[in-house]
């Protein structure tokens, strides 16, 4: 393979690890995110970190970027010493380094600027332009970055933004490298050339001693970069192997856990009449989108953030406004849709963020049900609590919310819970067409079967349903499956071909084709 | 809902939950504001008897009272929806002067009255074109439009008093019906009016649900824009109307009278929202607090403290409020999380019980 020659030293030699961790826990709410986690990073080398979306990836980085505070009884030591939890101080003085999704760059602020933000300025009274700006070309050197020093981070590429933010992030203690360097997701929207530039950087701190911690879901480059990969799954960590041992097909299985095997029953849809129809969508990401939705089917999307999958929910939800297209709905055609037109349409949108943008936390279940269809009879006609509560307690019964109080507060709820009466609301409102987001995000895994039978349950009263999730929420209800690729849909899977592992390689396949 | 309800644990047996909910409206979580001016009461009563207890007290605080009452509640529209206006006593100054500049030059007071809410309109308006349709954060765009109004005020008024307005007009402020000032009935009138379109109207439910989650409203169908606009306007009528009831009570028009409303108002707001309906600014929770400082305030006076102790005394009450609402929410969170955490660890024993034949992490495959 391709990445043997890299892999010169220290599989043999026995070292010290720099981080252990021991026994990593943390429960939210009534779900556990991450479960005794074992995991031992060498200097020098690059540790893989893979799984799904709530897989645990991201908790185990807060927890040693001082984020979250684990479970007692979990230990994490660098270089043999403990780490304080819960402080991000801490983490820093133990010398790990952290480059975020987000980058973690100040919009607004030049290049030497960002650069002196992680690192504090050159002089502490006086500080000049000149002097900063020697001191950021040569840390951009060092990894072989050409910035001009004057150009504000939000005008950077996503190429550029990485490389600042892995510089500042690894010359800020002098002339010790840090032990611990966390990159989380660093080639997200880096074209294949652009990726092979981030690789070199990161070989390149590597060498210098630093052990990296790498987090990612693309496969292919984790087996390139990586000496070592770990696989996360629910919380558990699966296995942890030499990346030189493995091949793609086994990472994937392990990735995807073998009880997704079986799958729930689903009939092949015999194709009535279209019910929902997309013609030449566009939006910021969708470039020219069309497909059709018959009565009662439910057609996934799915495909690597960016892709356009995403954005699709919310145009068709009238959340965001369409660049062109029409979509057609039992025969009415609509050129645009806002929140409140796509409504009285009858297409209900489910959107993924359920503290900001589906439900309104500090409002009772109750009104939560009733906002979409309050107002039969007028704005300003008298609002019978007891008639509310009845009603939204009809519809918890319905889709199973547990406690079924309407009058509880939504945040006293559990966040499958509170995602059940997020369904209700939508389902209460007689839609003739659903559109959803992740509807199981963030929800635990008995909530998860309860909505995938609602859905199911949605389906089966002839409402079309689109729905964007993870591979295995998608095989759980889908009868079709549309892959999105650059804006457009690259490919479509029938009921009968559908399998995690296939969407999965969908995905990733249809990235890999990208041209630079 | 109240707080004693939620705290008590799942398994609680029915009945138990039902003396509870009896007890409910009386726990002191929910009207502190009503014992306090109790105590308040009681306390100028023993203090300075000879003065407190007196018909003239309780009506220059019912009627005195009545301005900031009708502004207060006009401005838990825009509240309840998330925004402020800040220009509310603004308007009061602009609406008075202008009433009292009309009635100066010989219109009719009903002429006066009707220009001067127009003049109202036309601010909630202004306020609605920068806040909802330019779209200008409401705090900094109402602070500005307030200073511009209070402008117009110097400039129409010239910094001076307007005096001798006609006796016709005073009755607005000063008849009395069954011993009271007609403002107090004015306020009975809104507050009714207020609490059924708050609390019991699609509208209330709509102002309320974009004031705690503005994107969530609007992408459940309500027209949020729309809905703000309206609670400008409202505060701005309300406003105006406070300034036309103060004018008349004073039998003169003046440049500087409306601005000292602005912050009783949104202590009376504020300190609303933590009775009754703990974290929600809602209408009864409103007029006890606008009572509960007067009486505060009045008393204080009686007992013969200074002039300054009015912006003492409303300072201190906005900043407890706000605090006292803060810590109710944390004290909330902090009890949500253990009832979480209480359920997290039933639900573990649970899954730990059947554990021999649980699910197994996966073979490494290599």
């Amino acid at each position: 393979m391709r990445r043997s020659e890299e892999r010169t030293h220290t599989v043999n030699e026995p070292q010290t690890p720099v981080l252990v961790a021991q026994d990593v826990s943390k429960v939210f709410a009534s779900q556990v995110a991450l479960n005794g986690l074992n995991l031992e990073m060498y200097p020098g080398q690059v540790h893989a970190l893979l799984g799904e979306n709530g897989s645990g990836k991201s908790t185990f980085i807060k927890i040693l970027s001082g984020y979250h505070q684990p479970e007692t009884g979990s230990r994490v030591t660098i270089a043999g010493v403990p780490l304080d939890f819960g402080s991000a101080a801490a983490s820093a003085a133990a010398g790990m380094r952290f480059v975020h999704q987000d980058r973690g760059l100040v919009d607004d602020l030049d290049v030497a600027d960002n650069l002196a933000l992680g690192n504090g300025f050159r002089s502490r009274w006086w500080v000049t332009f000149r002097g900063q700006a020697a001191e950021a070309r040569r840390v951009l050197g060092q990894f072989g970055v050409e910035l001009d020093l004057r150009t504000k981070a939000s005008a950077l590429t996503a190429l550029e933004k990485t490389l600042l933010a892995i510089a500042r992030a690894l010359h800020d203690i002098g002339d010790n490298p840090p032990r611990v360097l966390v990159l989380d997701e660093p080639t997200e929207s880096l074209s294949k050339p652009e990726v092979e530039r981030l690789f070199g950087a990161v070989r390149a701190a590597a060498g210098a001693g630093t052990s990296v911690l790498y987090v990612s879901h693309n496969i292919d480059e984790v087996l390139e970069i990586a000496d070592t990969v770990s696989v996360l799954k629910d919380g558990n960590l699966v296995a942890t192997v030499p990346a030189a041992e493995v091949e793609r097909d086994q990472v994937i299985e392990m990735i995807v856990g073998r009880e997704l095997e079986e799958l729930t029953e689903i009939e092949e849809q015999p194709r009535a009449d279209v019910a929902l129809r997309v013609s030449g969508l566009y939006g910021e990401l969708l470039d020219g989108v069309s497909f059709d939705v018959a009565e009662g089917e439910i057609v996934g999307v799915a495909g690597l953030s960016g892709a356009g999958q995403d954005e699709l929910p919310y145009l068709l939800g009238g959340a965001r406004p369409w660049d062109g297209g029409s979509v057609t709905l039992n025969g009415r055609r609509f050129e645009q849709l806002n929140p409140t037109s796509a409504l009285d349409a009858g297409i209900v949108f489910v959107s993924s963020d359920r503290a900001r943008e589906s439900a309104i936390p500090e409002m009772t279940a109750y009104e939560n049900i009733t906002l979409p269809h309050l107002n039969h009879g007028g704005t300003m006609r008298w609002l019978s609590y007891r008639r509310d509560r009845a009603d939204a307690r009809d519809w918890m019964q319905r889709t199973d919310v547990r406690p079924c109080d309407p009058a509880r507060m939504l945040t006293t709820f559990s966040g499958g819970n509170q995602q059940k009466v997020v369904l209700a609301r939508a389902l209460r409102c007689r839609p003739k067409a659903l559109v959803l987001d992740h509807p199981v995000q963030g929800v635990d895994i008995g909530a998860k079967f309860a909505i995938y039978e609602l859905l199911l349950r949605a389906a089966e009263d002839g409402i079309p349903i689109v729905v964007a999730g993870d591979p295995e929420d998608l095989v759980a209800v889908c009868h079709r499956v549309l892959v999105f690729r650059n804006g457009r849909i690259d490919s479509e899977l029938p009921r009968a071909s559908l399998s995690v592992e296939r969407i999965t390689e969908h995905c990733l396949s249809s990235q890999r084709n990208t041209p630079a | 809902m109240s707080t004693t309800q939620q705290a008590a644990p799942a398994t609680t047996g029915r009945r138990e939950r039902g003396a509870l909910r009896s007890l409910e409206p009386l726990s002191p979580a929910r009207i502190s504001g009503i014992y306090v001016w109790g105590a308040l009461i009681l306390l100028f009563a023993l203090w300075v008897p000879e003065t407190f207890l007196t018909g003239t007290t309780f009506k220059n605080i019912a009627a005195g009272e009545a301005v900031t009452a009708l502004i207060t509640l006009g401005l838990l529209f825009p509240l309840a929806a998330g925004t402020f206006d800040l220009s509310i006593g603004f308007t009061v100054g602009l609406s008075g002067i202008i009433a009292a500049k009309l009635l100066n030059s010989g219109s009719s007071p009903t002429v006066a009255v009707l220009v001067a809410l127009g003049v109202a309109l036309a601010v909630g308006v202004l306020n609605g074109v920068v806040v909802v349709g330019i779209g200008v954060d409401s705090f900094i765009a109402t602070l500005g439009t307030g200073s511009v109004i209070q402008a117009v005020t110097l400039a129409i008024s010239n910094n001076e008093q307007i005096i001798g307005l006609p006796p016709s007009f005073g009755a607005i402020g000063n008849n009395e019906i069954l011993g009271l000032p007609l403002p107090v009935f004015y306020v009975i009138i809104f507050a009714f009016v207020a609490w059924y379109a708050l609390e019991h109207t699609p509208f209330g439910r709509y102002l309320y649900a974009i004031g705690s989650g503005r994107e969530a409203a609007r992408l459940a169908g309500i027209k949020t824009d729309r809905f703000r606009f309206a609670t400008l306007i409202i505060s701005a009528l309300a406003a105006g109307a406070a300034g036309v009831v103060v004018t008349a009570r004073l039998g003169s028009g003046s440049p500087d009278i409306g601005p000292e409303y602005l912050l009783p108002a949104f202590a009376a707001a504020f300190l609303g929202a933590t009775q009754l309906k703990p974290g929600r600014i809602n209408v009864w929770g409103a007029l006890i607090a606008v009572y509960l400082l007067a009486t505060g305030v009045t008393g204080l006076q009686l007992a013969g403290a200074s002039f300054w102790i009015t912006y003492l005394f409303n300072g201190l009450a906005l900043i407890i409020a706000v605090s006292l609402g803060v810590l109710q929410g944390r004290l909330f969170i902090s009890r949500q999380r253990r009832r979480r955490r209480q359920a997290a660890a039933s639900a573990a024993r649970a899954a730990a019980a059947p554990s021999d034949d649980g699910p197994q992490p996966p073979e490494p495959a290599s």
